[in-house]
C-alpha cells in the first residue's frame, strides 16, 4: 500500500496542488482550507515552488538532433525478414550483448568461470570468461563501419582511462598491423572494465581489456578461451588481457607492447 | 524477436530523442554523458523491444530504461571514479547560453532546479516538466509513490523559499 500523506503536511498540500489527492482527501482538505488561513498560506507558498516547464525547452533546443538521429540510424538490429545480419547490426548487437553480459554478468560470469574455465580456476578469473564470451560474438564485419581514424577514439580512450586510473590515448594502445576500432568503458562485478577493440585484416577482431580488480601483480600467462588465444597479466591492481584469433607468439608480442606503454 | 515492436520502438526512439537527451542532461549535468545515455538507451530499447507492451506509453518505457542505465551503470561508475556529480552544479546553464542570456529568469529556473538534490531534481523534472503522473514517475524511478510525493514537497518548499522574489504566480 502506498502511504497516504499526513494531513496538512507539505506532501498532502503538494499532492493537492498536483491533482494527485484522492477525492475524499481532497474534499477534506478543501474544508480545512476554507477555515484555516495558515494552511491556505502554506498552500500558496508551495504553489510558488513549482518550477515552470518552459525554461527546459532550452535544453530540447540544445539537443544535438542530427548526431542523435545518426546514432539511432546506426543502431540496427537484425530482423527475421533479414536474417543475414548487417555489419552494423552485428556490431551494435555485439556491443549490446557485451554491455548486457558484463553488466548483468555477475552471476553469469561466476557460472561461466566455474563451468567453462578449463584451467587456472584457482584464481577465479571470471572476468576473463565473460570477456571471452562476448568477444566470441565479434566477427570481421563487427567493426566494419566503426571509424577507422584512431583519433576518433581519443576522447573515448581518455574517458576509459579516467575510469581505470590510466592515461590512455590512441598512441598508447596502438598495435602494429591492427586498426583501432573501438573503446568502451563497461563494468563487471562493480569494477570498471575497459575494452579497446581492434580489427586486423589478418586475424579479425582483437580486444584489449583492462579491469580494476585490486589483485596482486602476476606475469603474463597464456590460455585459450572460446577458441581464441588470450594473454593476461596483472599489475598495480589492474587485470589486463589481450584476446583474439592471433597466433600465440604474435599475441604475446602485442601484450608486451601494451604492457610497456600502459601503466 | 517480434519485428512489429521493433519498428514501434525505433519510431518511438526517433520521436523522443530530444526528450531523452534532455533527461540525460538533467540527470548527469553533462551533454557528453547525455549522448552516451541516449545511445545506451537506444541499444537497450531495441534489444528489449519484445518486452515493450503495445498500447502503453513508449516514452515512459524509454525513460525508465534511461534512468536505469544512469543509476546502475553510468552514475555508479562516475561515483566510483570519484568524479561524483560535480559538473552537474553548473551544467544546466552551459548549453544554449545565448538563449539563456536573453532570458534571465529561465536561467534562474534551470539553475535552481539543477541545484536541487539529484533525487528531487529528476522527480521535479518528470512530473513538472514532462508532465508524468505520480504513478508514472514512481514507475520510472522505481520508488514508491510516497517517495515521489515527499521529493516533490521538499523541492517545492525549497524552490518556494528561493523564489519569493522571482516568481509571482497567482493564487487560485
Amino acid at each position: 500500500m502506498e502511504p497516504l500523506p499526513a494531513p496538512d503536511s507539505d506532501e498532502e498540500l503538494t499532492a493537492y496542488l498536483d491533482g494527485e489527492l484522492g477525492s475524499n482527501a481532497r474534499d477534506a482538505l478543501d474544508r480545512r482550507l476554507a477555515s484555516e488561513p495558515a494552511l491556505r498560506a502554506r498552500l500558496a507558498a508551495l504553489e510558488t515552488g513549482r518550477p515552470p516547464s518552459e525554461p527546459f525547452d532550452i535544453l530540447l533546443d540544445a539537443a544535438p538532433v542530427e548526431r542523435l538521429e545518426a546514432m539511432l540510424a546506426a543502431t540496427t538490429t537484425p530482423t527475421p525478414s533479414r536474417p543475414a545480419r548487417s555489419p552494423r547490426g552485428v556490431f551494435l548487437q555485439a556491443i549490446a550483448a557485451a554491455i548486457a553480459l558484463v553488466v548483468l554478468g555477475g552471476a553469469i560470469g561466476f557460472l561461466l568461470a566455474r563451468s567453462v574455465t578449463p584451467v587456472n580456476v584457482a584464481e577465479v578469473p571470471n572476468w576473463r570468461a565473460v570477456v571471452a564470451d562476448y568477444v566470441a560474438l565479434y566477427t570481421p564485419d563487427t567493426f566494419a563501419l566503426a571509424p577507422s581514424d584512431p583519433e576518433a577514439y581519443a576522447a573515448r580512450l581518455k574517458a576509459l582511462g579516467d575510469g581505470l586510473g590510466l592515461a590512455l590515448a590512441p598512441d598508447t594502445v596502438a598495435l602494429p598491423g591492427l586498426d583501432l576500432r573501438g573503446a568502451l568503458l563497461l563494468k563487471y562485478d562493480g569494477k570498471p572494465l575497459g575494452q579497446v577493440a581492434y580489427l586486423s585484416s589478418e586475424y579479425g577482431p582483437v580486444a584489449f581489456c583492462i579491469i580494476r580488480n585490486g589483485r596482486d601483480d602476476a606475469p603474463p600467462a597464456f590460455e585459450e578461451r572460446q577458441g581464441k588465444n588470450v594473454v593476461f597479466w596483472n599489475r598495480d591492481g589492474r587485470g589486463y588481457l589481450v584476446i583474439g584469433a592471433v597466433p600465440r607468439e604474435s599475441l604475446e608480442t602485442f601484450a608486451e607492447t601494451l604492457a610497456s606503454r600502459v601503466s | 524477436m517480434p519485428t512489429g515492436n521493433h519498428e514501434t520502438v525505433r519510431e518511438g526512439l526517433r520521436q523522443h530523442l530530444r526528450r531523452l537527451w534532455r533527461y540525460g542532461v538533467v540527470l548527469s549535468g553533462s551533454r557528453d554523458t547525455a549522448d552516451d545515455l541516449v545511445q545506451a538507451t537506444c541499444l537497450r530499447a531495441l534489444e528489449r523491444a519484445h518486452q515493450f507492451q503495445p498500447g502503453t506509453h513508449l516514452d515512459r518505457w524509454l525513460m525508465t530504461i534511461l534512468h536505469s542505465i544512469w543509476m546502475n551503470e553510468i552514475r555508479a561508475a562516475r561515483y566510483r571514479r570519484g568524479q561524483g556529480l560535480v559538473d552537474a552544479e553548473t551544467a544546466l546553464i552551459f548549453d544554449g547560453a545565448a538563449a539563456i542570456e536573453t532570458n534571465i529568469s529561465a536561467a534562474q529556473v534551470l539553475a535552481r532546479v539543477q541545484a536541487l538534490p539529484e533525487a528531487q531534481r529528476e522527480t521535479v523534472f518528470l512530473v513538472y516538466v514532462e508532465g508524468f503522473s505520480y504513478r508514472e514517475a514512481s514507475a520510472v524511478l522505481d520508488v514508491p509513490i510516497g517517495t515521489v510525493m515527499s521529493r516533490l514537497a521538499a523541492a517545492r518548499a525549497k524552490l518556494a523559499a528561493l523564489g519569493d522574489d522571482a516568481q509571482d504566480r497567482p493564487e487560485e
